[in-house]
């Protein structure tokens, strides 16, 4: 058995009348990664933050080297070795990579930042096996590297317990293969980590151990060999995995969404052809970098492409302003829901609302008793777990954020939905009523359009699939004919796609 | 502390010295109703002060040519117009709301300063001066104006399409811009909103002095923001309300009329508004940090 590291005992936090965690004993090893699952609200988050010294327990302790301590503050767990990777970005965009790694732990001499330790960093770099330059402004890099200068800086401040949150979530399959290596490596060298996630083929990849947590309470701890996937779901929510994708409803003849030629500035024709019918999901999968970001935004009507024809139900929105698309049936969910989607000071009411004010106000007064009619019948629809409609919508689990901004859509009569990441940080109960609820809008009519880097998802909900490599869609691959496998080989750049064709 | 007054200074609390403290108060109140528009929606407006000082002259000006309700109307537009070219400033030119109004500021300033070398106009024609300073059943007309206006900004916060998009262009204009919202023109609006609610409030104070004069409002635009601040918004905008808004406009004139009957100096009636602006701003960051 390797060494602990770090252990909670009978740990609980309650926040008012909330106990967000109950009870919970759980031990972190040296060289080992364990997988920490749970559906949103299942306290997780809460775990990480007692651990990252972000807020204290009202119960239990913390346990680090054999000794109680108490975590005071970030600050403080980072001093003792103890370091988070939260999903927001923690790097400073305007400062270099260097200045990044170096800051709150800058060496000094005679209060003026060492430059010999340029060389330390340069070293952490190369272990991460990163292509980074110190230079680089933190701005100019992807997500990705973004993360790696985090991990960076992470180990330069000497990391015992390195706490991964959803560190893929926003990272393309490449990337996130690459994010799997360096953190074998860092297994390799000796570090718990704590790795969080909603996916269970990083589980099955990277996990050592895996503890299961539902509202609040630990549910379970076993050797991740000893776990199946259908296990793990099943101890998660308590549903099978195959349930989590309703039967998917027939198209009608009838074109809502009809996209031609779009180009981008250059000229270049990013799709040339797309008619999405009524009642119809098409997928777009393509790695991060390859250009599904651009087509989708796009074909959302929040991009302008330089010329092509984009149409919903006959009418024109390529050269539309967004509340033009918007009347005209057309409505696209971000990725980002944080940055791009909430409006942090709103309600779940007004959150709900938001974009369908024009149709719920007379003379340009809002007439609140529709207005709250409506937002409680789209809550109630998506099955939003909301205690009260005036609450903050910040107050809501990442699922039921989706839910909303689904929701709002609905709410402003939406005829060709986009949607980028749909169910990206969101747990799997909430998957399931998003599934659920995309399948009765097509049973509508409604023509879906949803961008994902899950290929399972894209597989389960679509009726066809398109793929995006180097910034045009190159492939079209029907329901029946749909894998991962598939999807993949038809995703990866050229020289590498040849062997896959032969063997097909 | 109107507890406090009462006690170290019975005179605060006589029915001759609130009618005071209300009219005093109601254009700060009309300034600071506007200015929560320009905050709300992530802005700020910082040649409030200065556009009360030259709207005060172009008001006793045209007093005495054309007839009061054109006067009015002439008054409110001229406030509206620069509030238009503060918006299309910040909106179009992309000038950082702070630049732009200090810009806007020493402008008005200068030019004010060219027209009138200083020296002050009057009109002490009673009509003139029935807004300032006459009352209504008992009440100051100045006052009930303020309220009227509070209630207005408040409505208008609250129920329509224009105030919800205020808050949602201060609370995140990127979602705003995503889910329709033309973030361009309701930003254009806030700062045309604040302008004409300034204008307003030029009106009260220049009928209520029988005066324009150059430095009128000169201060204005600090005591508008701190009341706004004061009144629970937080530095950015997206939240706040008109009645915390007010709450903040009564605080300090309840302080300055209160420490002027103490007939403590007007330097420190300055500090300690600095101090309980910073100390509200401080209060509300506090608050949401714990419940983080």
């Amino acid at each position: 058995m390797p060494e602990e590291f770090a252990s909670v005992r009978g740990i609980g936090k309650t926040y008012g009348a909330v106990r967000a965690l109950d009870d919970v004993s759980l031990s972190f090893h040296e060289g080992q990664v364990h997988a920490l699952l749970g559906e949103n609200g299942s306290g997780k988050s809460t775990l990480v933050k007692l651990l990252a010294g972000v807020t204290e327990p009202t119960a239990g302790t913390v346990i680090l080297g054999g000794e109680p301590i108490r975590m005071s503050s970030p600050h403080f767990a980072m001093q003792n070795g103890v370091v988070t990777i939260f999903q927001q970005s923690q790097t400073v965009p305007d400062l270099t990579v260097a200045e990044n790694i170096f800051l709150g732990n800058e060496r000094r001499r005679f209060g003026v930042i060492d430059r010999g330790q340029r060389e330390a960093a340069r070293d952490i770099l190369s272990s991460l096996e990163a292509d980074i330059g110190l230079d680089e402004k933190v701005r100019t890099l992807s997500v990705a590297g973004q993360q790696i200068v985090a991990i960076a800086k992470a180990l330069m401040m000497r990391a015992k317990l390195l706490i991964l949150d959803e560190p893929t979530a926003s990272l393309g399959h490449l990337e996130a293969d690459q994010l799997f290596r360096r953190v074998e490596r860092l297994r390799e060298r000796g570090l718990a980590i704590i790795y969080i996630t909603h996916r269970m083929a990083e589980v099955e990849r990277l996990a050592d151990v895996v503890s299961i947590l539902k509202d609040g309470r630990h549910v379970t701890t076993q050797p991740a060999s000893a776990l199946t996937r259908a296990d793990t779901v099943r101890l998660m929510v308590g549903r099978e995995l195959e349930q989590l994708f309703p039967a998917r409803s027939e198209p009608r003849a009838r074109v809502v969404l009809r996209a031609r030629d779009l180009r981008s500035g250059d000229g270049q024709v990013l799709l040339e052809h797309l008619d999405v019918h009524e009642g119809e999901v098409v997928g777009f999968a393509g790695l991060e970098g390859s250009g599904r970001a651009t087509i989708v935004r796009m074909l959302g009507g929040v991009e302008r492409p330089a010329a092509g024809e984009l149409k919903v139900n006959d009418q024109d929105v390529l050269r539309a302003s967004t509340r033009d698309a918007i009347n005209r049936g057309l409505a696209f969910v971000p990725p980002d829901r944080l940055n791009d989607g909430l409006i942090s000071t709103f309600t779940i009411r007004a959150s709900i609302s938001q974009a369908a004010l024009p149709l719920l106000s007379r003379l340009s007064v809002i007439q609140s008793g529709r207005e709250r009619r409506t937002a409680s019948e789209q809550a109630r629809q998506m099955r939003v777990k909301a205690r009260s409609l005036n609450a903050n919508i910040l107050t809501l689990s990442g699922g039921n954020q989706q839910k909303v901004m689904i929701a709002r859509t609905l709410a402003a009569r939406v005829r060709a939905l986009v949607m980028d990441e749909p169910t990206a940080g969101v747990d799997v109960g909430a998957r399931g009523d998003i599934y659920t609820h995309l399948c009765s809008m097509t049973a509508e009519g409604t023509a879906i359009v949803v961008s994902s880097s899950d290929m399972v998802e894209l597989i389960g909900i679509c009726h066809r699939i398109l793929v995006v490599r180097e910034g045009r869609v190159v492939e079209e691959i029907s329901a029946a004919e749909a894998t991962e496998e598939r999807i993949m080989a038809s995703q990866l750049p050229v020289a590498s796609v040849h062997d896959s064709h032969h063997e097909e | 502390m109107a507890v406090f007054f009462v006690i170290a200074e019975p005179l605060f609390g006589s029915s001759g010295n609130l009618q005071n403290l209300a009219s005093q108060s109601a254009v700060l109140a009309m300034v600071a109703a506007g200015q929560l528009f320009a905050v709300l929606g992530g802005g700020i407006d910082l040649s409030v002060g200065a556009q009360v000082g030259l709207l005060s002259i172009i008001a006793v000006d045209l007093s005495h040519i054309l007839p009061l309700g054109l006067v009015f109307l002439a008054t409110l537009a001229v406030g509206c117009l620069v509030g238009l070219i503060n918006g299309l400033a910040v909106t179009r030119l992309k000038i950082s709301p702070i630049i732009a109004t200090v810009a806007m500021l020493q402008i008005l300033t200068g030019v004010n300063l060219a027209y009138t070398k200083g020296l002050p106009r009057r009109n002490f024609d009673p009509l003139y001066t029935a807004l300032g300073t006459q009352k209504i059943l008992g009440l100051p007309i100045a006052a009930i104006l303020a309220v009227v206006v509070a209630i207005v900004a408040a409505f208008v916060l609250r129920r329509t399409v224009f105030g919800r998009y205020t808050y949602a262009i201060g609370g995140n204009s990127d979602a705003a811009l995503l889910s329709g919202i033309n973030v361009r023109s309701v930003k254009l609006g806030t700062y045309v909103v604040c302008s004409l609610f300034a204008a307003l409030g030029a009106l009260t104070l220049s009928s209520r002095t029988g005066s324009g004069i150059p430095d009128l409002g000169s201060g204005l635009e600090i005591t508008s923001i701190a009341a706004v601040f004061i009144g629970g918004i937080a530095w950015g905008g997206g939240r706040g309300t008109v009645l915390g808004a007010m709450l903040g406009v009564i605080l300090i004139a309840m302080l300055g009329n209160g420490l002027d009957l103490l007939s403590v100096q007007t330097n420190v009636q300055t500090i300690v508004t600095g101090i309980l602006m910073a100390a509200a701003v401080a209060l509300t960051q506090l608050r949401r940090g714990s419940r983080a």
